[in-house]
């Protein structure tokens, strides 16, 4: 049974759990673009019941456990390096993400409503993380939302359209 | 006349002092307090409060504008009563933990709850400026709040993990 509070530096072999992390880290996440995709690709490997990551090539390599660990810590590592993005950049990150997708303004949409971005909070965090997090995306979707209703020359839009989203505005952070 | 006068200060003092304590043990009466009270890294509570933010969210539209002001303000409440909350969890336990003991050292158990009722007490004045004044223009008191709560940071984290922290 894997525990998903278990942690590197609590696991016996902390030194291959290191030398997993750095080698996950420069081959695998390096391939994923921007902070945005990186928190959704890690958090796509964690199970939604059990919140167990999963990663075939970590546990060929060590076990499951220790790809349980090393998916954990470096799930919480990307988040705490995104965290410290500007408000400005997040705007960017969202944009590049919306734009390797093949339907941005249907994703944009989506998005806003679903608020699926929630799943890419890694467990554990101090609340607070958690909520600038979701403070951030929901400023920068209004923003992109803004950008395709209207366009400028200096505020570009997507260069997919399709059709005119209607203006939704987000909701506002929950009560504690 | 003066003595009137000195009595009344005594009794607003006291008055603050009971107001504060009072606040703090309410809102550690919750079901768990620790999960709550974690409190976040140095830099994300710069980020919270960035002027770099604010120049760019003044940029955009006013309904967007306005919503980024309401969220940050939300952010800087809930850091300020975390830090209420875990300076509660950190007295609480240390109450108990001296119960046990022998020899208390007064002069260390009065300067604790100094410097306890000073982080009350700033957290309650910057309640006031960050309502009042909005999130962008206390950077003073949020950087004096914060380097007080990094001095506290360890203590907290001993006493999640269930150990022993001496405070003096």
């Amino acid at each position: 049974m894997i525990s998903p509070d278990a942690s590197p530096a609590g696991a016996g072999g902390s030194d291959i759990a290191h030398r997993l992390k750095d080698d996950f880290r420069q081959r695998s996440l390096q391939q994923v673009d921007g902070y945005l995709a990186k928190l959704i690709y890690l958090a796509s490997c964690r199970d939604y019941t059990s919140g167990v990551y999963r990663h075939d090539g970590l546990a060929f390599r060590a076990s499951e456990q220790l790809a349980h660990e090393v998916m954990a810590a470096s799930h919480r590592e990307v988040f705490g390096e995104a965290l410290r993005l500007p408000l400005a950049a997040w705007v960017q990150e969202l944009k590049h993400y919306l734009q390797s997708t093949s339907i941005p303004t249907d994703c944009l949409r989506i998005w806003q409503e679903v608020r699926p971005y929630q799943v890419a909070i890694p467990l554990g965090m101090p609340p607070l993380c958690g909520d600038l997090f979701l403070s951030n995306l929901q400023a920068a979707l209004q923003i992109l939302q803004e950008e395709m209703l209207r366009p400028s020359p200096g505020r570009p839009g997507f260069e997919e359209r399709s059709g005119q989203p209607q203006p939704l505005h987000a909701p506002p952070l929950p009560p504690r | 006349m003066i003595g009137v006068a000195v009595y009344g200060l005594f009794g607003c003092l006291l008055g603050i002092i009971g107001f504060l304590l009072w606040r703090s043990v309410r809102l550690d009466d919750r079901e768990s307090p620790f999960r709550s009270a974690d409190l976040p890294p140095r830099d994300v509570v710069d980020r919270i409060f960035a002027k770099e933010d604010w120049e760019f969210a003044r940029c955009q539209p006013k309904y967007i504008y306005r919503q980024f002001l309401r969220d940050r303000r939300t952010l800087a409440i809930r850091w300020i009563s975390q830090i209420r909350m875990a300076t509660g969890v950190v007295l609480r336990i240390h109450a108990r933990d001296i119960r046990q003991e022998v020899g208390i050292r007064a002069a260390t158990e009065l300067r604790l709850l100094a410097d306890y009722l000073a982080i009350l007490f700033m957290c309650e004045f910057l309640s006031l400026l960050v309502r009042g004044l909005g999130v962008f223009r206390v950077k003073a008191v949020v950087s004096l709040l914060a380097a007080q709560t990094e001095a506290l940071r360890p203590v907290y984290q001993a006493y999640r993990l269930n150990t022993r922290y001496d405070l003096a």
